[in-house]
């Protein structure tokens, strides 16, 4: 009896593991090996031509010490990170509240601004190169309308940044309609136990909205912050790095070494920096919401 | 009791005004890219600048499709989309059915795990994934970007699926392995017909990303004959680069099926994208 139990069970196992081969093959080939394929790259010389050399940390030693390039193009992506997620939860936020009133046409407007985000990048980025140009572009003809002298964009330095921040809040809609979805879930009764008892909206905003909806704000914060250290084609495309190397980003650098000069070991270490960076916001979202495990 | 009536007035057209105006800014740009793709030489960088093109020049489209090979792009795009909606719908539902419906040691850590890899960012993998592709000497040809798809097709589309296939009453499994059906007929007869949707949203999603997919191909795929869309477009800015028309029209060719499907299937694809916070 003991032993038909037992075979039972290594029988489901089996075929468990069978349906689910696929992904042992790809997490383990194109996710976790990757993982330490790239800390082991990263102690290493590696031109793909001769085997890889162990450096140590040589590598480390460099982009924290003499590569000043690193620290800038760090900063750039931490700038730009912080800059377009701060913008973007905060709008979304605001956009989100006023789309979950209860009035007629909410629907049409969730269409409007969702539709960007299906938009092809690449052809978005030509679109606002163009919208971008300080004398004949869109943006400055209109703000020249009312006025405003508008700044040079994508060829000034300190406004090339902020210009692709603003491009990026075109693409504002995933985080509405997460945001909307938040909002739809927090209950109803919470709102009239506080009616009840007298509560004024602003009060009600505060005590009831912000707190229930906390996880949603901290999910978009943190998978925005990981999609946004991911920039690249916008300086690739639209701006090859510059001006004076002001969109300069991580993903770009790491993009040349390893695809242009093939230095595979110091664009590794690279890579694993940014992911160290990234790692602890990702393990303090898993400690946070765990809600997705749970159901 | 007519003060709050008209409180409630105010505050539905402050909304609306706001809504409204920002509807407005937001369909701008993408109007801008429609007019500048029919506007004369002359009008596109005109100042004063003009909102409608006089008149509209439809041979631009013609001439931007001859322009640079498109029609060989789009067939290319068309063919690694397609590959990629067939490899990730066919495999993450089998490793979906696996970590939902079927009981096995080691399942609910693997389950865990998958979810945790849809946050790490791509740049950590993405040398070593090169280097293996290299080394099989698929650089310069499609498999690169279609065989990561048969591998399970990732993270985000197995949990979309596995959350789906856990609302699937268990029961009507119980009685087909009662009836002696085994796991993969039961698989393909009962929990895939019932799954429509939700492999339609996994279809979606991909159609979208590997259509947009930019750095795929960049890193790739290096014959121009092979190129798709994105980077295609990318070699015709470089050749035509004041011609802002002709990348226009050619950018609203691109983004055109998506646009489409997005006005066919727009609930789904919201769904879908909100679906991977865990909100119901």
């Amino acid at each position: 009896m003991r032993k038909r139990r037992s075979r039972y069970f290594r029988r489901k196992t089996l075929i468990g593991y069978l349906f689910a081969a696929p992904w042992l093959v790809g997490l383990s080939v194109f996710v976790l090996g990757p993982i330490i394929a790239t800390l082991f790259l990263s102690f290493t010389n590696y031109n793909m031509i001769n085997a890889p050399r162990w450096i140590g940390l040589t590598n480390y030693r460099i982009l924290f010490t003499l590569d000043p390039g690193f620290w800038r193009a760090l900063g750039n992506t931490l700038y730009y990170m912080f800059g377009s997620v701060f913008l973007k939860v905060f709008i979304g936020l605001l956009f989100a509240l006023l789309l979950s009133t209860a009035l007629k046409g909410m629907r049409l407007f969730r269409t409007i601004y969702f539709l960007p985000v299906v938009l092809p990048s690449i052809p978005v980025m030509f679109l606002w190169m163009m919208m971008f140009n300080p004398r004949s572009g869109l943006i400055n003809q209109v703000l020249g309308f009312v006025g405003i002298r508008g700044p040079l964009w994508l060829n000034s330095p300190d406004w090339s940044k902020p210009a692709l921040i603003l491009m990026s809040l075109w693409g504002i809609g995933g985080i509405i309609v997460i945001f909307l979805a938040g909002l739809q879930d927090v209950p109803d009764y919470l709102y009239e136990a506080a009616k009840l008892d007298g509560a004024n909206r602003v009060a009600m905003f505060w005590r009831i909205t912000i707190p229930m909806i906390m996880p949603v704000i901290f999910f978009n914060v943190v998978t925005g912050l990981i999609a946004a250290s991911q920039v690249f084609a916008e300086s690739y495309i639209m701006t090859a790095g510059g001006p004076l190397e002001s969109t300069t980003f991580v993903n770009l650098k790491i993009y040349l070494l390893a695809f242009k000069d093939v230095r595979m070991g110091y664009a590794a270490a690279m890579s694993w920096v940014m992911f160290m960076i990234l790692v602890p916001m990702t393990i303090l979202l898993f400690k946070i919401a765990k809600r997705w495990l749970d159901y | 009791m007519k003060s709050i009536k008209k409180t409630n007035t105010i505050r539905s057209f402050t909304i609306y005004g706001v809504l409204g105006f920002f509807s407005i800014v937001y369909l701008v740009p993408l109007f801008w890219m429609v007019s500048t793709s029919l506007k004369p030489d002359t009008q596109i960088m005109s100042i004063p600048m003009r909102w409608l093109p006089d008149p509209p020049q439809w041979s631009n489209y013609s001439e931007a499709v001859k322009s640079f090979p498109f029609f060989r792009y789009t067939a290319n795009t068309v063919f690694i989309t397609l590959m990629n909606v067939l490899g990730n719908t066919l495999t993450a539902s089998l490793v979906a059915y696996s970590f939902s419906k079927l009981q096995w040691k080691g399942r609910n850590l693997l389950f865990y795990i998958t979810i945790a890899t849809m946050f790490i960012p791509g740049q950590v993998l993405i040398i070593p994934v090169y280097i293996i592709f290299t080394q099989l000497g698929w650089v310069n040809t499609y498999l690169p970007l279609i065989v990561p798809a048969f591998c399970g097709g990732g993270a985000f589309n197995i949990f979309l699926l596995r959350q789906f296939f856990v609302s699937i009453p268990d029961e009507l499994m119980e009685s087909a392995r009662i009836d002696g059906a085994s796991e993969f007929r039961i698989f393909t007869r009962i929990v895939l017909p019932l799954s429509k949707p939700a492999l339609f949203t996994v279809a979606l999603f991909t159609v979208v990303f590997t259509w947009n997919d930019f750095f795929g191909p960049l890193i790739y795929l290096h014959d121009p004959s092979m190129w798709t869309l994105a980077i295609g477009l990318r070699g015709f800015q470089q050749q035509y680069s004041t011609n802002w028309n002709l990348l226009m029209a050619a950018s609203t060719l691109t983004a055109l099926p998506l646009i489409i499907l997005y006005f066919v299937a727009q609930d789904k694809m919201i769904r879908g994208f909100t679906l991977r916070t865990g909100i119901k």
